[in-house]
């Protein structure tokens, strides 16, 4: 095979691409210029991909990639969901045990503080009504922050221990309410 | 013996600064159709190997629902019926434009069925980046022709006596190239905004060792990840080698020789991340093999190399 059309596994089309110096015989010419609809489709595509990058824009699939891009801190701050049944005995909720598509306790905290408080009592009642399903009484649904010091993790292959508090409340029937 | 490397693979190609000239000029059929080949078969494996991560979607509870970009068009997760078909409709459609039967037909199905699933699956309260740049360079190819060699389609055409397509043209150029584009300033852009929201404070901090922490303690320990957290020098390596990769992907473009730096360094990075964070970016990696690798000449090769096999094998003792 002629060595002028392709030269290195990872070399630039620009250069692996070019036409043989003696052109086939037999097949039509192709057309030496792309229509111009096709180089409209791919500037409005490179466009909204740049412009969806660089500002961040989420129009997914076009995106702001911001893979990792945020500061962490020694700080380590989470959220654990506890059950509550009448008597105010805690059970912790095992989002391992849930449907996978209603695992995600941190990313659903990320947007909790900005819903209604009815979303927030739906969120609850979901899942209270999965706590439920295992057997657990359920009075209420109780929210905490909680609070890790990296710092002390170092040569540690557990964590260090994390402080809590109570952030929110659903009670059954009475809403969800920030503490 | 013939030239293997050109000497324009170690120059800087400035063309790609003339952005309209360099993405439309001449490409090859062949490189085309592997990277159709490569991108399908990836979606067909993604979205076929992992079935229960989409059709599990359906019970999600409607409050805990976040749709972004079109899917806050529904209120809710769709049944499990219609991501089942959605499912099987991707699949197929994959399988027929990786093999090239009717592929000019299955790719746009295969895709928007594939954003159409993938899209839900980033409807849970974060953004899911993992088969989004697979699924951004596979835009460019709805359009393209890229079943014109290594296909079915192409291979009926033979039989039909139709002629062949030329090996280069224009028309088989501009779509691997754009999804090049795309990719050399996905990295870039990824770690602009590590600089534009953190600084370089990013590497020169213990930014990525609290990450470590954090993955490892989410994983009930990670060895790899606590050692690397443990040891503050290597972490800043590893930062300092993440941020330069990506900021400087674009260079690949520009200068062909050093995509033996990038593109294993992209792949090694994901690889880090999948070791020491448990996070899969397989598609991400495999996505910037299948577009950067010249697979034609690969072809090349391996047809000379059974040419050359075939020349210097003994001919058969005749009695």
């Amino acid at each position: 095979m002629p060595d002028a059309r392709s030269t290195s596994p990872l070399e630039a089309p620009a250069q692996r691409d070019q036409p043989p110096q003696e052109p086939p015989s037999g097949p039509p010419a192709p057309p030496s210029r792309v229509p111009a609809w096709t180089r409209g489709f791919v500037a409005l595509f490179l466009i909204a991909f740049l412009v969806c990058g660089v500002f961040a824009i989420e129009a997914w699939p076009l995106t702001g990639w911001k893979l990792f891009s945020h500061p962490r801190s020694a700080n380590l701050y989470g959220w654990r969901a506890y059950t509550f049944d009448a008597r105010g005995h805690e059970t912790k909720i095992d989002f391992a045990r849930f449907p996978r598509a209603d695992r995600h306790l941190p990313l659903i905290m990320q947007t909790y503080g900005r819903l209604s408080t009815q979303r927030k009592d739906a969120v609850c009642q979901a899942w209270a009504g999965r706590m439920r399903g295992f057997g657990v009484q359920v009075s209420g649904v109780r929210i905490y922050r909680t609070h890790v010091l990296l710092r002390r993790h170092r040569y540690h292959r557990h964590p260090p221990k994390a402080t809590r508090k109570l952030f929110y409340v659903c009670a059954d029937g009475k809403g969800a309410r920030r503490v | 013996m013939s030239r293997v490397v050109s000497r324009d693979y170690f120059k800087l190609d400035l063309g790609v600064l003339r952005a309209d000239r360099w993405l439309f000029q001449p490409g090859s059929a062949r490189q085309l159709a592997a990277v159709r080949i490569g991108l399908c078969a990836l979606v067909a494996l993604r979205v076929g190997l992992r079935p229960n991560l989409y059709l599990d979607l359906s019970q999600q509870e409607a409050s805990l629902f976040r749709p972004l970009s079109w899917a806050k068009l529904f209120d809710h997760m769709p049944s499990r019926g219609l991501l089942l078909a959605a499912l099987i409709v991707c699949v197929i459609a994959a399988v027929c434009a990786t093999v090239g039967f009717k592929g000019r037909i299955a790719l746009p199905i295969a895709w928007v069925t594939a954003v159409f699933l993938n899209g839900f699956l980033t409807s849970q309260g974060k953004v899911v980046h993992n088969d989004v740049l697979l699924l951004l360079c596979l835009f460019p190819l709805i359009p393209a022709r890229h079943s014109d060699v290594w296909s079915v389609d192409a291979w009926l055409a033979r039989r039909r006596g139709e002629r062949p397509p030329p090996e280069t043209s224009v028309r088989y150029g501009w779509p691997v190239r754009t999804a090049m584009v795309v990719i050399a300033f996905t990295y870039c852009i990824t770690g602009l905004h590590k600089l534009q929201f953190t600084g370089f404070d990013w590497a020169s901090s213990d930014n990525l060792r609290w990450v470590l922490y954090t993955a490892s303690d989410s994983q009930n320990g990670n060895s790899l990840g606590l050692f690397i957290a443990d040891h503050p020098l290597l972490a800043h390596l590893f930062a300092w080698g993440t941020l330069v990769v990506e900021c400087t992907f674009p260079i690949a473009l520009i200068w062909p020789v050093s995509r033996w730096f990038y593109v294993p360094g992209v792949v090694g990075m994901h690889a880090g991340i999948y070791a020491t964070m448990h996070l899969n970016y397989v598609a991400m990696a495999s996505t910037v093999i299948i577009v950067y690798v010249n697979w034609a000449w690969i072809a090349d090769r391996l047809e000379q190399r059974s040419g050359d096999r075939r020349r210097w094998r003994p001919a058969p003792a005749r009695t």
